[in-house]
């Protein structure tokens, strides 16, 4: 980054600044140390909860985050509850109807999902819906004049909140679409991975042990199936939702989602480091953050792992 | 057998055929009959051993029996009414009389339920008893296994070969069924737990008044339960008596064959074993006639109608075969 990036000096003072000028800039913002040195003054101002300011606003870089943390984990939770709902639907179902129609049907779908870019998909749904039929928005958050004062900068549950249902809707217009669009890829993922897992479980002795019992397809499928199932389909959701975090950039970029995908493209193409810096940082710490929680749901959704207590 | 025995089950030509689907767009077709044209009759409170070796379609025709598998064609009479018709959703209330015992005990148990939720679950589907009553019979039933019934809250990976196994046989008696079908309930055990499992099924039989169909690959562990034995040989049946006639005095070449093949424990009286030629025919696409006539040492192969099940000589020992009672060697009688 710091060796095939422009000189963020150039872009921050300008094409006719001074050399004089630049050196004092680059003195103050520390970049004529060694990179080494750098690197520990970061860490350490990193670990003190200070992620420095950036280079062109001259703001902390943590408020200018935090002011565009929930949008962006909005459109993350919307998306993937969007991917394991319908993922895990569709996966479920082909495995219950294997080889029929469904399920070719359901995974060409699936195939498609995972191999479509993202953007593409973004700018398609938006020429679709937005330019065609003039359903949804094509941009932004919310109408500005419905924009929630305070609250938690979540906007759906903000006007949720306080009742305003108007403004509620026209949110979940404007993020219908960058949800979807950010979904997608999960979704197909979900899907087959639902599918390959219910597959497993539904060869598996238990389940014919559960039809001789006298239990209903439905019984069997709800019961006995997917519950032995949702092991590799916990872990894949958990994965994914880390990644739609950091899948966010392209989705946010395309929709004009004020969130820290957008932010942080805004900041690569002026060389911002420490913004930069920061989000990778973010994101990197929600990924290790869903593993570990993966793992502990592990825990409480198959008996046979326990993790060791003081007596085990 | 006689006659005042009441018939619990009866097959009426009954038969399970697969359509496999070859080539590279499937175009061919052909039909594996796995089970071929069966009938049968199994009275009540007996247990009939069912013998045959790997692929001839024993587990087919115990699966058809449990409503696993509908029949292609035939007929299942149990208590006056022909299961083979009825649809799935009526099929199922039949489940609380008709239960089955799987091979492996390692994988017929959902890891996921504790003993208690495994052994309640087919009173809870099949309405058979309610609420505080099933806790107990929870508990009553892990005793009548020999299980403590203090095991109920853990989980089927805690437990050992054998007593997954009577954790299976607690399940299957749970709802007070007539028919217990146990499809190679031993062969996955140690002989010494096969023993005590199968010692278990017998005591079980009598508290309950049970029937067993009893579908194993071995002669020994079927020769201790059953009181009566039916040898399938290809998808058909080849010979069915009571226990002693089978061991004793065979007649079908098959079973000939099989009883050669146990082990006599006395050197002394070693008898000449059978040695059948060939292997076992594809059931893709059976031999006309006699379907064991490529393998049999009599190779009669006088008609192309494959013989029918018969009483030997007017008494109970039913036998598929032209010449019964031929040994190698000897012309056919």
């Amino acid at each position: 980054m710091r060796v095939f990036s422009p000189d963020p000096s150039i872009i921050v003072l300008g094409q006719h600044a001074t050399t004089e000028k630049i050196n004092a800039w680059r003195t103050a913002m520390g970049l004529d140390k060694p990179i080494i040195t750098q690197y520990i003054d970061y860490m350490t101002a990193v670990l003190h909860g200070d992620f420095g300011l950036s280079y062109f606003t001259n703001t902390p870089v943590t408020a200018e985050l935090l002011a565009r943390l929930p949008a962006t984990i909005e459109l993350a939770v919307l998306a993937i509850i969007i991917a394991a709902t319908v993922g895990i639907f569709f996966g479920v179902l082909s495995a219950v109807k294997k080889n029929s129609w469904i399920d070719g049907l359901t995974m060409t779908t699936a195939l498609i999902g995972v191999s479509m870019p993202v953007f593409w998909l973004g700018m398609i749904l938006i020429i679709i819906f937005s330019g065609y039929f003039h359903l949804v928005p094509s941009g932004g958050r919310i109408d500005t004049l419905m924009r929630p004062m305070g609250g938690t900068g979540f906007y759906l549950w903000d006007t949720l909140s306080i009742g305003d249902f108007e403004a509620f809707f026209n949110a979940l217009q404007h993020a219908a679409l960058p949800a979807i669009t950010l979904a997608g890829y999960s979704m197909a993922i979900i899907t087959r991975m639902t599918r390959s897992s219910m597959l497993d479980v539904l060869h598996q002795d238990y389940i014919r042990t559960a039809r001789a019992k006298g239990l209903s397809p439905v019984q069997v499928i709800g019961r006995h199936a997917f519950r032995n199932a949702l092991l590799p389909i916990v872990t894949v959701v958990g994965l994914q939702f880390g990644s739609l975090l950091s899948g966010a950039v392209l989705t946010e970029t395309v929709f004009a989602w004020p969130g820290i995908g957008a932010y942080s493209v805004e900041c690569i193409l002026r060389s911002d480091f420490p913004v930069i810096q920061a989000v990778v940082l973010i994101v990197a710490t929600v990924f290790v953050l869903m593993n570990l929680i993966v793992d502990l749901l592990y825990a409480a959704l198959d008996p046979r792992v326990k993790y060791a207590t003081g007596e085990a | 057998m006689s006659e005042e025995k009441q018939v619990l089950l009866s097959l009426k030509g009954l038969s399970k055929h697969f359509t496999i689907k070859q080539g590279f767009f499937k175009g061919k077709s052909s039909t594996l009959k796995a089970v071929d044209n069966i009938s049968l009759d199994i009275y009540k409170g007996e247990a009939f051993g069912l013998v045959g070796e790997s692929g001839c379609g024993k587990t087919t025709l115990g699966k058809m029996i449990a409503g696993l598998y509908h029949p292609t064609s035939g007929e299942i009479w149990f208590d006056g009414t022909n299961l083979a018709d009825l649809t799935v959703r009526q099929r199922r209330t039949f489940c609380k009389d008709i239960q089955m015992i799987f091979q492996d005990p390692y994988s017929s148990l959902n890891p996921r339920m504790t003993v208690e939720e495994i052994i309640s679950e087919p009173m809870i589907v099949n309405k058979t008893h309610k609420g505080p009553e099933i806790q107990k019979r929870v508990e009553k039933l892990l005793t009548c296994v020999g299980l403590a019934s203090s095991y109920k809250n853990r989980y089927p990976h805690e437990f050992s070969g054998g007593q997954r196994q009577r954790i299976g046989i607690a399940r299957a008696i749970a709802v007070n069924p007539k028919l217990i079908i146990c499809d190679e309930a031993v062969s996955a055990l140690d002989v010494s737990i096969q023993a005590q499992i199968l010692n278990l099924l017998s005591d079980l039989k009598d508290e309950f008044g049970l029937t067993y169909l009893f579908i194993a690959h071995g002669l020994a562990a079927v020769k201790h339960i059953s009181d009566r034995i039916g040898v399938m040989y290809l998808g058909s049946m080849v010979e069915v008596a009571p226990k002693e006639a089978i061991y004793d005095n065979p007649l079908h070449p098959y079973t000939k064959a099989l009883i050669s093949a146990i082990p006599i424990m006395d050197p002394n009286k070693r008898k000449s074993r059978i040695l059948l030629q060939g292997d076992l025919p594809s059931p893709i696409d059976p031999p006309k006639g006699c379907r064991f006539a490529s393998r049999c040492y009599v190779a009669c192969n006088e008609s192309n109608e494959a013989p029918v099940l018969c009483p030997y000589k007017g008494t109970s020992h039913l036998v598929a075969c032209a010449h019964p009672g031929t040994n190698p060697g000897s012309r056919p009688a």
